[in-house]
């Protein structure tokens, strides 16, 4: 038994015309009957009466636990020194119900127990190279020692070499520079006879001394370069030789060959390793 | 006991004032048990429940900025715990079977007995009716007509306009009428059914 105008009406909440209504439909008349005697007997309803037990445990709230602000002051000792056992059980049985303060004291407990992180060593070079850099007093015997002091010793001594004369290609080549001075002494002192074949011969002399230094000097500095390059450039390890192709001229690889030729640096043609 | 300025009250618990929170308790102890009996009808579930709404009120009192009544800021706090305890109370349907010793802390005794029991049963089939309309009316008929707050604390408890609490009351009582009167023809078709059977046994 349902009335649509008694439903539009209670949803919109008007009561006046409920009233009317209920007083005319006999369903919804029935309905605010049986309301005014509920709402009737929910007003005689008298409060149930707390307990004295009851009362007491209300008060003894505050010695078991604390509220929020007393929790972030206990949280903030606690960081320091240990709590007080009546402390430190009040503010546990607020934490374990307050998810708010648990979450700043679990904060509070990262904060403390974090330690130090190393730096990365890209961060700690990058801070070493941002910071001024102090005047370096560099040992002497470590510059010699390093790369750099050893390959310029060596070429000293390269240089002091050439210059000693002590390089057999330096030395083949002032032998030939010697005889050749040789000769044009005494090709000189054939011609030694007249003046104008002294003058000759003057000239000559020059002119050939000044061939042997201007010999002298290139080779030294040929000697230098093609020493140098040799130091520089050495490379123990043999090159492999590219494999054998056939004679004919067409660039084709010698089959027979391909097959079983292995190459070895102590059979490499030209020599060993 | 006079009405304490209760922004006061509350600023002197916070400060840690043990004799504040006493009259705090005092103040509010009864109103809170009563909400709680009402919403579980059972005296130990009450008193449980009004302890952990005090363990919620004192753990909150820095919320509460005196903007109005504070029993209406307690209701409000204590609303989820309520309603968890309704929502438990109606999956053990426990309203299902109100007994006299549930409504019995509720009603005076009175002269004539068989009204007294009248009104026992009225209220009983009240609580019934209770756990079976929507929550959102039966919390705000307890708290308006068995607990008679004003519409405006209603309004303020559980956030909503004085219009929306007047409509939402009127729906809930009629609900509840709506619930009796069926449980009522029910009942009444069952007694003519049993009757029926007994007559059909004598026939």
């Amino acid at each position: 038994m349902s009335c649509r105008e008694m439903e539009r009406l209670v949803a919109a909440g008007r009561e006046t015309e409920f009233a009317a209504h209920r007083a005319t439909c006999t369903g919804c008349g029935a309905l605010g009957l049986e309301m005014d005697r509920f709402a009737e007997t929910a007003a005689s309803l008298q409060a149930p009466a707390a307990s004295r037990a009851l009362f007491e445990s209300l008060y003894a709230i505050p010695t078991w636990t604390v509220s929020c602000d007393g929790a972030e002051d206990l949280l903030a000792r606690a960081v320091d020194a240990p709590l007080p056992a009546g402390d430190r059980g009040r503010l546990e049985s607020h934490l374990s119900r307050c998810t708010a303060c648990f979450e700043a004291g679990e904060v509070l407990g990262i904060a403390r127990d974090l330690t130090a992180p190393a730096p990365t060593p890209w961060l700690t070079a990058k801070l070493a190279a941002a910071k001024p850099a102090a005047p370096r007093r560099r040992a002497i015997w470590g510059s010699i020692l390093g790369p750099r002091g050893a390959i310029a010793i060596a070429y000293a001594a390269a240089v002091l070499v050439m210059f000693l004369g002590l390089n057999p290609a330096d030395l083949a080549r002032k032998a030939g520079t010697a005889r050749l001075e040789q000769t044009a002494r005494s090709g000189v002192q054939v011609a030694r006879n007249t003046v104008v074949d002294r003058f000759g011969a003057f000239q000559e002399r020059v002119f050939r001394t000044f061939e042997a230094v201007k010999g002298r000097v290139g080779g030294y500095g040929r000697a230098a370069l093609s020493n140098a390059l040799a130091l520089v450039m050495r490379n123990d390890t043999p090159r492999r030789p590219s494999r054998p192709r056939n004679d004919d001229g067409s660039g084709a690889w010698k089959l027979s060959e391909t097959e079983t030729w292995t190459w070895r640096a102590d059979r490499a043609p030209g020599g060993e390793s | 006991m006079s009405v304490p300025d209760e922004k006061d009250l509350v600023e002197r618990c916070r400060k840690g004032d043990d004799e504040a929170w006493r009259q705090m308790v005092d103040h509010l102890g009864q109103r809170v048990y009563s909400v709680a009996y009402h919403f579980t009808l059972k005296r130990e579930d009450a008193e449980e429940l009004s302890q952990e709404i005090f363990l919620k009120i004192f753990e909150n009192l820095h919320r509460y900025d005196g903007s109005y009544p504070l029993l209406a800021w307690v209701v409000s706090l204590a609303r989820n715990l309520c309603i968890d305890r309704y929502r438990r109370r109606k999956r053990e349907r426990s309203f299902r079977f109100v007994s006299d010793d549930a409504v019995a802390p509720m009603l005076q005794s009175g002269d004539d007995p068989a009204a007294e029991a009248l009104r026992r049963e009225r209220t009983k089939m009240l609580f019934w009716a209770l756990g079976e309309i929507p929550e959102d009316l039966a919390e705000i008929l307890v708290l308006r007509d068995l607990e008679g707050f004003a519409y405006e604390e209603i309004g303020k408890a559980l956030d909503l306009p004085d219009g929306t609490v007047k409509s939402r009351l009127f729906r809930a009582r009629a609900e509840v009428a709506r619930k009796v009167r069926e449980r009522h023809e029910g009942s009444g078709r069952g007694t003519m059914a049993t009757l029926a059977v007994a007559v059909a046994g004598f026939v």
